[in-house]
């Protein structure tokens, strides 16, 4: 399963919503089908590995059924129901205590300056083709840049949507995206070395 | 246009327009460094975009829709109508009418709109003295001058009901 195509995706998820709103409860499973893996996606993105992701993305869907005739179509059905999910999440997370330091921008922003040798980190990525091992170095980031990776990379949001998606300023996405580029380039030079060294 | 800066690359790559763009692509074409950062970036990119997703268990959507109640939820037309009616920009705008009402009253009337009537002050031909609340003086036979009222001392007395 690969990114969606934007235009053909926004004209059918409107084209449900509006079957959904009309009392074509089938419209909502379709929407959900639409939608389960890449939620369940954000949520581990935000979360990290979580036994309850499956649960939580549930309980975003049923926010979103509750809610989707308020949906007033100022932005995209998408970029609603993450920001819907981002939502369900911090409460998760406010719940278990744990908020502190994962929606703290101040730590992630301030703290993580890139190596000047980000472009050469990212050449390392060069002949890399095996999507587990980007998976894993994905899964090796902070939940803001793995979340900031999801919406910018797989989902190809704009940076005013990945803003409202992830409520906050436009000027932090788009530095957001390059430290967490940077990051990843790192990490996957670092699982790349050893493979190499091992074939020398 | 001097080489591309960490954020211009982000830029280039990830926004597809702005302002400087033409100037980005003239540069890039003719520089091989950054076309080659650009080229590393736009390989991350689409490796990450690769990453599968690791899908939800085949019973979510089933169970999902079990759990929720029948048919669409509908609002009702009262809380409909009240939620359109306060909604945040016509709250503000009510608000900013009644503050306008206010203040353009007190304009016209003056700004003793507010206060409360003058109260009665005795003066006797010995000096002031108080009245005894709910009483007041009868008709004509206070003068009023310059906001205080003045009695005379044939009237200050029981016959007058002031004392």
């Amino acid at each position: 399963m690969g990114p969606p195509d934007k235009k053909e995706l926004a004209a059918r998820e409107n084209a449900l919503a509006e079957r959904f709103i009309g009392g074509d409860v089938s419209a909502f499973a379709d929407l959900v089908e639409l939608y389960k893996d890449r939620v369940h996606r954000f949520i581990t993105c935000i979360l990290g590995p979580d036994r309850e992701s499956e649960d939580i993305a549930q309980e975003v869907f049923i926010q979103v059924y509750r809610s989707l005739e308020s949906f007033r179509r100022e932005s995209r059905l998408s970029t609603w129901i993450y920001a819907l999910a981002r939502n369900v999440c911090r409460r998760r997370l406010r719940e278990r205590g744990r908020e502190a330091g994962l929606f703290a921008a101040a730590a992630d922003e301030d703290g993580y300056e890139p190596p000047d040798a980000a472009p050469s980190a990212e050449s390392a990525f060069e002949g890399m083709e095996s999507g587990r091992a980007v998976r894993d170095a994905v899964d090796g980031l902070s939940p803001l840049h793995r979340s900031v990776i999801f919406l910018s990379c797989w989902e190809q949001l704009s940076y005013q949507e990945i803003a409202d998606a992830l409520d906050i300023p436009v000027g932090t996405v788009r530095s957001r995206i390059h430290n967490a580029m940077a990051a990843l380039a790192a990490r996957l030079k670092a699982v790349l070395a050893p493979e190499r060294g091992e074939k020398q | 246009m001097n080489c591309l800066s960490k954020e211009q690359l982000v830029d280039y790559i990830f926004s597809g327009d702005g302002p400087l763009r033409a100037s980005m692509e003239a540069h890039v074409s003719a520089c091989p460094g950054c076309r080659a950062r650009i080229e590393s970036l736009e390989r991350l990119r689409a490796a990450a975009a690769s990453a599968p997703l690791t899908p939800v268990s085949g019973d979510f959507t089933a169970r999902l829709m079990r759990s929720l109640p029948a048919g669409t939820p509908r609002r009702g037309y009262l809380r409909e109508f009240y939620g359109y009616l306060f909604r945040p920009a016509w709250a503000l705008g009510l608000a900013a009418c009644a503050v306008i009402l206010y203040f353009g009253a007190v304009a016209l009337k003056g700004p003793g709109l507010a206060k409360a009537d003058t109260a009665e002050v005795l003066y006797f031909s010995d000096g002031p003295a108080t009245v005894r609340s709910g009483l007041s003086a009868p008709a004509g036979t206070a003068v009023h001058k310059q906001g205080v009222y003045s009695y005379t001392d044939s009237c200050a007395t029981a016959r007058c009901g002031m004392l």
